[in-house]
C-alpha cells in the first residue's frame, strides 16, 4: 500500500497498487511479509507530519516474514528462515558513532518505510546484516510490535540504567510500555505506573504493576529510575520529583511537547538525570528479541488484513485500539 | 575515501561488522576477522588491496617512516592505555620501553598521566626520560615493585606490560594500585603465577588486550 501525497488518514490516503516483485541487491534478502505492525510513525508519515523522503514509499517497519530469495553474496540466512525487519535498515559503519557501538546516532542511517519501501506489502527487501532472527516462542502477530515498540522500550530501559530489582516508574502506558513492563517484571523490578487512562491503568495492574496512579501521582517509594513514554513534557517535572537521589529518567518518545521550566532544587539536584532515547542499535534489537523469547513476552495486539491499513491508522489516531494493530499480509 | 588519500592498513584487515562483538565496538575479537599479511596479502609489496572501512587516514605532518609503526605498535599501546581505565592525573606504569613502550610513554604524556617507565636497559630509560616520563625504574636494580609503589604512593592506577618477559608480568600485577588495572599486551610464551590473595584483597583487574 502506498499514498500519493500525505493527507488526513480519514480520507483513506493509502491505496492498494500492483508492483513488480522487488529484487534483492547484493547482500540483501527478499522477504515474503507475513505480518507488519502499525506504528504511530506510519501515521505521522501518511499525514505528512514527517515529510516523505521519496514519493510512493511503502510504509511499515515492524515486519515479520520469511526469506523468499537471497541476493548475491548473502550468507547469513537460508531460504525459508523467519526474519524481522525493523526501522533501522542501514548505517554507514564508519562514522565515530558506528565505531563506538552507537550506530543509532549514525548521521547516515536509513530507515524502513521512509528511506526505502516497508512492510505494508507482500514483499520487502533488506540488507541481510540488518535483518533479525526471531524467537520461535512468539508468533508472527505478536512479534510484529516487538520490532519497534518493543525494541524502543528496551533501549529506554537501558538508557535509564535499570537493573534487576530496581524500583521503576513508567509514565504513560501504551504500546511500548506494556512490553517494557514485561521485561521489568521478568527482572523482578518493582513497577509503578502513572497514566491518564483508566484502561491503561487496568492493563498495568494486570501485567503486575505494584501501584497505578494519575500522571501527577507520587509513587509510595523513591524511584531508582523512570521512563517517560507519554509525549507530554509537562510530566517531566512530576517524574523527576518521584526519582530518588541519583535517579535517571529516560524519555522514550521521538516527540515531546514543551517541557515547562524545571526547578533545580526539587527536580534535578542530587544528581538526577534526564536522558533522551534515539532509535536503537542492532545490538539492542538482538538482545531484546532474545529476551522476548525467554520471557516469553505477550503483546496485546489487534489483527487486521493489510487492506485495512487506513482503518488501522484511523483507530490508532483516535485511541480506539485495545492493543497494537498488526496487519496480516500472508 | 578518495584516490590519492594517504592511508594506513592495519593488522585488522576487516571484520564481519554485524555480530555481537562488532556491534559493541569490539571488532577486535570478531571471530571472522581477517588480518593483513596473514590471512590476506600484506604490505611487503608495491600494492595491496584493503577494505576502506578498516584503513586509517594518516594525518599531515607525520612522515611515512614515523607513521608505519604507529599502525600496529601505536594502536596497540594506545588501546592498552585506554583499557587500563586510568584518568588524566593518575599514575601509569609502562613496563618495557621498546617498540611499543616508547610510544606508550608519548601517548601517556599527552593523555595527562603521571608516568613510571620500567626497563632493564639504562639507555632505554634515558630515552624514556627524554620523551617525558616522570619516574624511571631499572628492573635490574632491587625490588621494582616496591620502587614503583613508593614513587606512586601505593602503586600505579594503570599498568601496561609491553615487555615480552614473564617476570615483568608478575611484577606488573604487584605494582598495580588497589582497584587498578594491569593490562597485558606483551606475548611471552608460557604462564605466570598470580598472587591470588593480593589480587582479590586489593580488587585488582588483570586484563588482556589484543589491540588491533
Amino acid at each position: 500500500m502506498i499514498f500519493d501525497r500525505p493527507a488526513n488518514i480519514e480520507t483513506n490516503p493509502l491505496k492498494l497498487v500492483e508492483r513488480p516483485e522487488p529484487v534483492a541487491g547484493h547482500g540483501e534478502i527478499l522477504v515474503r511479509v507475513r505480518t507488519c505492525g502499525v506504528c504511530r510513525t506510519d501515521l505521522h508519515l501518511t499525514e505528512g507530519d514527517l515529510a516523505a523522503k521519496h514519493p510512493q514509499t511503502v510504509p511499515g517497519h515492524e515486519i515479520v516474514g520469511v526469506v523468499e530469495k537471497l541476493g548475491p553474496g548473502c550468507t547469513l540466512f537460508d531460504i525459508g528462515a523467519r526474519v524481522g525487519i525493523a526501522w533501522l535498515r542501514e548505517t554507514d559503519g564508519t562514522c565515530k558513532f558506528c565505531r563506538s557501538g552507537r550506530e543509532n546516532l549514525c548521521p547516515n542511517a536509513r530507515f524502513t518505510g521512509w528511506d526505502a519501501d516497508g512492510g505494508f506489502a507482500d514483499f520487502a527487501t533488506v540488507r541481510e546484516d540488518f535483518a533479525y532472527p526471531l524467537p520461535d516462542a512468539v508468533n508472527d502477530e505478536h512479534t510484529a510490535p516487538l520490532l519497534c515498540a518493543g525494541i524502543i522500550g528496551y533501549r529506554s530501559i537501558e538508557r535509564a540504567a535499570i537493573e534487576p530489582g530496581m524500583a521503576v516508574g513508567l509514565y504513560g502506558f501504551g504500546g511500548s510500555a506494556h512490553l517494557a513492563i514485561q521485561v521489568l517484571k521478568h527482572w523482578n523490578c518493582r513497577v509503578f505506573v502513572m497514566s491518564r487512562a483508566d484502561i491503561h491503568r487496568d492493563l498495568a495492574t494486570s501485567l503486575g504493576a505494584e501501584f497505578v496512579g494519575e500522571t501527577e501521582a507520587r509513587p509510595p517509594v523513591p524511584l531508582d529510575a523512570a521512563i517517560l513514554f507519554a509525549p507530554a513534557g509537562d510530566i517531566v517535572s512530576p517524574a523527576m520529583r518521584s526519582l530518588g537521589r541519583g535517579g535517571i529518567l529516560s524519555i522514550a518518545g521521538i516527540y515531546l511537547s514543551a517541557i515547562p521550566p524545571l526547578d533545580y532544587e526539587h527536580d534535578l539536584f542530587y544528581e538526577k538525570e534526564i536522558r533522551s532515547v534515539t532509535s536503537n542499535t542492532r545490538a539492542d534489537g538482538h538482545a531484546f528479541l532474545k529476551l522476548a523469547g525467554e520471557i516469553p513476552i505477550s503483546p496485546h495486539t489487534v489483527e487486521m488484513p493489510l487492506e485495512k491499513a487506513n482503518e488501522a491508522l484511523q483507530m490508532l489516531k483516535h485511541d480506539k485500539l485495545s492493543g497494537a494493530a498488526v496487519l496480516r499480509v500472508s | 575515501m578518495k584516490e590519492g588519500d594517504r592511508v594506513g592498513v592495519p593488522w585488522l584487515y576487516s571484520a564481519c561488522g554485524h555480530r555481537e562483538y562488532c556491534l559493541s565496538a569490539w571488532e577486535t575479537v570478531c571471530p571472522e576477522a581477517q588480518f593483513g599479511g596473514y590471512t590476506r596479502n600484506g604490505g611487503f609489496a608495491e600494492y595491496m588491496l584493503a577494505d576502506p572501512d578498516y584503513v586509517a587516514h594518516i594525518p599531515k605532518g607525520l612522515t611515512p617512516q614515523a607513521a608505519a609503526p604507529i599502525i600496529c605498535a601505536g594502536i596497540t599501546t594506545y588501546k592498552g592505555i585506554k583499557q587500563t581505565g586510568a584518568r588524566a592525573g593518575d599514575w601509569i606504569a609502562i613496563s618495557g620501553i621498546g617498540g611499543l613502550g616508547h610510544l606508550a610513554v608519548q601517548y601517556s604524556k599527552v593523555m595527562g598521566f603521571q608516568i613510571v617507565a620500567i626497563d632493564i636497559a639504562d639507555d632505554k630509560l634515558a630515552f624514556a626520560k627524554q620523551l617525558g616520563e616522570d619516574v624511571t625504574v631499572n628492573a635490574k636494580n632491587g625490588d621494582v615493585v616496591e620502587a614503583v609503589k613508593k614513587a606512586t604512593g601505593g602503586g600505579a592506577h594503570g599498568v601496561l606490560i609491553t615487555a615480552s618477559s614473564l617476570p615483568a608480568f608478575k611484577q606488573g600485577v604487584g605494582m598495580t594500585r588497589r582497584t587498578g588495572t594491569c593490562v597485558l599486551v606483551g606475548l611471552p610464551p608460557g604462564d605466570f603465577p598470580v598472587p591470588l590473595f593480593d589480587v582479590v584483597a586489593e580488587c585488582i583487574t588483570i586484563r588482556g588486550v589484543c589491540a588491533r
